[in-house]
């Protein structure tokens, strides 16, 4: 069997699952998109700034990538770690490994299927913002190809890490919260919604350290100030480490049943 | 020509410190239908989940259609098909785009249709997995196991749960599977589907295999033959004649396992017949494979 092939249709196997309980998935993944509607309405013409020294930006300008780095998130982490523990409590999991489908077919449709979901809600989200709030665009080529690898490189990130949080999921009812607890918190330390400027040092350089900040900012320099790969190399190397750590353990402690 | 579909030889499984499974032998020739019986907690799904290479076993050899299930893998995924104990699947999705799903993952998997046809989902192609009976849902899981075309099928309790009907429905199916050439290790707790489908039993007892062969041979081997009446009014349990078998007493209900099954009824007709009675709903029957299992598993008493 071709790899692509099976690859491929896992892709779409996948996808139309997440069609079909739109419903169950939509919210998660729509809530981003809401949430720019309701804060930009409420706050746009505000402004923010950037850091005890930076420059001042429209809130909206702010707030779009900010939604864009929520959106990733719900898509890849949570909707994964939810799906993936409901998939091992019911025993669809198991089902599959007793198929010739090899495990990294499987794992690849999960992840370009999320990649898919990604791109459309990236391009949903800065549609609206520019239709809207008039939010402001990669200005150039590289700008743009900046955004992309930023904004891919944090999905795949968030995937693997998605698959290796489930090892600490111990059953699909308590899959949402303790999604929610790795989610919640990272939104608001990471900035996604306001700038985070009164946090005690140690609590800011730590939030620093985790991809979402990484991602957002790496986001917010292409978008905002136009930046090109050299300057969201920290962001870059940052999300690569994680990426690696995901896989590692992902590798190491995914489960295909649940605990006996 | 390797003629053996499965081949086990001294299985031992540990969890921790715990061995459920003493040294299983178990062999299934090509073709043959094999019921594996035992009471929950036995060692079945452990058994068979070594052999289907879920599983690692801690000792012992194992050869499933002449490879290790241990190191088996893809290609031995490939001639396998399943139905476990336990199983679901994506609820949003049809019938026929499950069943396709699952062909996309086998080198030659038969036409979904055909396979829908076979389980008699015709009329439920177009339903969502969601919608499905719990009978359905069952004969879904059968169609899975069957779509790639397996050489060997792991049946693993598959009609529990079905009424009368639905069960007669699935022992056709696999009767279908056995008649084209198929083999089949067919877990149950049913004695009849063992009796109705199988070649040949295996019973597990605490990870042992306490009896093996064919339903025939079991019973030949038990070499007692039960008689059953109902105690005449006005006469107590001590008022029967001597008899050489073992009377079990279930009230007014007379249960006789006995090797002499010709001296024992002379005693008891002419006893009956002395007092002018009649022994009322008077059976004389080889054991069941449910006596003899019952008999085996030690689970006699608490049956009675």
């Amino acid at each position: 069997m071709n790899p692509m092939v099976l690859a491929a249709r896992e892709t779409q196997t996948m996808l139309r699952a997440t069609w079909r309980n739109r419903a169950g998935t939509f919210f998660t993944i729509l809530l981003p998109v809401m949430f720019l509607l309701l804060f930009g309405a409420i706050n746009r013409d505000g402004t923010v700034q950037l850091g005890p020294h930076g420059p001042q930006v429209g809130y909206t300008t702010f707030f779009t990538p900010g939604m864009l780095g929520m959106a990733i998130m719900a898509s890849t982490f949570v909707s994964l770690v939810i799906s993936l523990a409901i998939m091992r409590d019911n025993g669809q999991l198991k089902r599959l490994r007793g198929t010739p489908l090899p495990p990294w077919a499987f794992f690849a449709g999960q992840v370009l299927s999320r990649l898919v979901l990604v791109a459309v809600e990236t391009a949903v989200v800065l549609a609206l913002g520019r239709l809207l709030f008039n939010v402001k665009l990669p200005p150039s080529a590289t700008a743009w190809a900046t955004f992309a690898l930023v904004a891919l490189l944090g999905a795949a990130t968030f995937t693997a890490l998605g698959v290796a949080y489930t090892r600490l999921v111990g059953n699909a009812d308590s899959a949402p919260a303790l999604a929610n607890a790795a989610y919640l918190p990272l939104l608001f330390l990471s900035g996604a919604w306001f700038p985070i400027d009164g946090l005690p040092h140690w609590l800011g350089s730590l939030a620093n350290d985790f991809p979402l900040a990484r991602l957002l900012d790496g986001m917010r320099q292409a978008l905002i100030f136009g930046h090109g790969p050299g300057a969201v190399w920290p962001d870059l190397r940052n999300l690569l480490l994680w990426l690696a750590v995901g896989l590692l353990v992902a590798l190491r402690t995914f489960r295909w049943e649940r605990a006996a | 020509m390797p003629q053996t579909a499965i081949e086990a030889r001294g299985l031992v499984m540990r969890y921790g410190d715990r061995e459920v499974l003493h040294g299983i032998d178990l062999v299934v020739k090509q073709g043959m239908v094999l019921g594996f019986l035992g009471p929950n907690g036995a060692g079945k799904t452990t058994t068979i989940e070594i052999l289907e290479g879920y599983r690692r076993r801690a000792a012992g050899y194992a050869r499933v259609l002449g490879m290790d299930p241990a190191t088996g893998g893809r290609e031995l995924r490939e001639r396998i098909g399943l139905v476990l104990q336990e199983t679901a699947h994506n609820p949003d999705f049809t019938v026929r785009e499950t069943v396709r799903r699952f062909a996309g993952y086998y080198r030659r998997p038969r036409p979904v249709d055909e396979v829908i046809a076979q389980v008699e989902l015709q009329e439920a192609a177009s339903r969502r997995v969601r919608a499905l009976s719990g009978g359905q849902r069952r004969r879904l899981d059968v169609a899975l196991a069957l779509v790639g075309d397996p050489e060997l099928v792991f049946l693993d309790e598959p009609t529990t749960g079905f009424d009368p009907a639905a069960r007669r429905q699935a022992w056709r199916m696999i009767g279908g599977l056995r008649d084209l050439g198929k083999t089949i290790l067919l877990t149950t707790h049913y004695m009849d589907e063992a009796q109705a489908l199988a070649d040949r039993v295996a019973i597990i007892q605490a990870g042992r295999i306490v009896a093996e062969g064919t339903p025939a041979d079991l019973a030949a081997a038990q070499r007692v033959t039960e008689i059953r009446f109902a105690l005449p009014a006005g006469a107590g349990p001590g008022d029967l004649p001597r008899v050489s078998g073992a009377v079990h007493d279930g009230g007014r209900e007379v249960e006789i396992s006995t090797e002499d099954p010709t001296g024992d009824l002379l005693a008891l007709t002419s006893w009956a017949a002395g007092r002018g009675v009649g022994l009322d709903g008077l059976t004389v029957a080889r054991p069941s494979l449910e006596d003899i299992y019952l008999t085996l598993t030690g689970d006699k008493e608490a049956a009675a």
